[in-house]
């Protein structure tokens, strides 16, 4: 809904925390605008996070004990970074693992062939 | 890479603010994240109020104030799917207790008070208000809310009412005759003409008035079918001349000079008044 890569919503819907969490526990603190960017450059702009869903994603994962904050301040504003805490982290395997058996299932029930990639 | 001044970033902080994004660690977020949108992506010699104007439609559909009720919802989602466990448990076991209790009630058991009270009190106290919460969640329209909130509500007290009867508190009857009239008279029609409008649901609302005006009028005319006037009167006067007697017989026993035959005398009219008070009792019974 609020993800708008080159993908399309639908596909990716669902993944958003998947994508955060892992990407805090391989990068460890990181802010807002800084995930945004990380992940679009990541995957060459196809995927997008939006602020619209990134914050509200944040702030429930912060509720829900798996990410911790610091505030730093640059100048007058506040700047909040996020740190993947322990029960994040086993969020974030048990997530990546139902994502990688999802993706197995999907080619099954697709009947996907792996084709040979150009790199 | 461009600096933003203090004013620009009071001019952002209050635009937040006002666009009703009211939650303090949100605001920062978003100020952060807007300075350095512009820090970053500005080009040169752009105006920074006109470039504001352009990124700021990139976080959000329609207004800014979609991040403030999508982090509410995403923060009491938890809640949510716990107060919907909670509604589920409490209402199977609230029905199970109310049934035991009423079964063990009805063979004369020991444990039916109980069984009746916990299972009353956790459908009345616990499951129809956590219904509230849920239904005023869950339900789009604003008249819907209020609307099927205020027939909980009502059953509610309904439900209060009939425990304190089977419980033989006070205040009952007062209880169970205003949530059982509201229910009737108010809360049925309101249900009704809020939803007969709508094609989609007309049928079934049509349907569910039918019942509840029909469950609801059963239960209020019976509250018309207890004692008879004549027979709570025969019983008032029984209660009257049980309690003179008990006196006389009291102030007999306390003197000390009665003679034996008198005394034997009263025993003998107590003993009559006892025989008349069990006639009156046949006669009414028959």
């Amino acid at each position: 809904m609020y993800i708008c890569p080159m993908y399309t919503s639908e596909l990716i819907k669902g993944t958003l925390k998947t994508i955060i969490l892992n990407l805090l526990k391989e990068r460890g603190r990181m802010y807002g605008y800084e995930i945004t960017q990380t992940v679009k450059d990541m995957t060459a702009g196809k995927i997008q996070i939006t602020e619209g869903a990134l914050y509200p994603t944040l702030h429930a994962l912060e509720k829900n004990g798996e990410l911790a904050t610091e505030e730093e301040y640059i100048g007058k504003r506040v700047r909040k970074y996020y740190t993947i805490t322990e029960q994040g982290t086993q969020t974030a395997t048990e997530k990546v693992n139902e994502f990688v058996d999802f993706i197995r299932t999907m080619k099954f029930l697709l009947d996907i062939e792996p084709r040979v990639s150009n790199a | 890479m461009r600096n933003i001044s203090d004013d620009e970033l009071d001019f952002i902080l209050n635009d937040i603010k006002a666009n009703g994004v009211v939650i303090e660690d949100l605001q920062n977020n978003l100020l952060d994240h807007i300075c350095c949108v512009i820090e970053n992506e500005i080009p040169l010699n752009e105006d920074f109020y006109k470039f504001y104007k352009q990124i700021l439609p990139r976080f959000f559909k329609k207004e800014l104030k979609e991040l403030q009720v999508e982090t509410e919802k995403l923060l009491t989602f938890k809640n949510y799917y716990a107060m919907r466990n909670t509604l589920k448990i409490t209402g199977i076991v609230s029905a199970l207790f109310t049934i035991l209790g009423a079964s063990l009630k009805v063979l004369h058991y020991p444990g039916a008070g109980i069984f009746i009270q916990l299972g009353g009190i956790l459908f009345s106290l616990v499951f129809l208000p956590l219904m509230i919460v849920l239904k005023f969640k869950d339900e789009e329209k604003k008249v819907d809310k209020f609307v099927l909130s205020l027939g909980f509500l009502i059953a509610m007290i309904s439900f209060i009412g009939v425990l304190f009867k089977l419980m033989h508190w006070p205040w009952a009857s007062v209880l169970m005759i205003s949530g059982i009239s509201a229910f009737v008279f108010a809360y049925v029609p309101l249900y009704y003409f809020t939803r007969v409008r709508r094609e989609e649901i007309r049928f079934n609302t049509t349907i569910n008035s039918v019942l509840m005006m029909a469950c609801g009028g059963l239960i209020f005319a019976m509250f018309n079918l207890g004692y008879g006037q004549k027979i709570t009167n025969e019983e008032h006067s029984l209660t009257k001349l049980k309690e003179s007697s008990e006196h006389l017989i009291d102030e007999i026993n306390s003197f000390d000079t009665i003679s034996t035959v008198n005394k034997n005398q009263f025993v003998k009219l107590k003993q009559e008044l006892y025989e008349f008070k069990v006639e009156i009792q046949k006669t009414n019974k028959k």
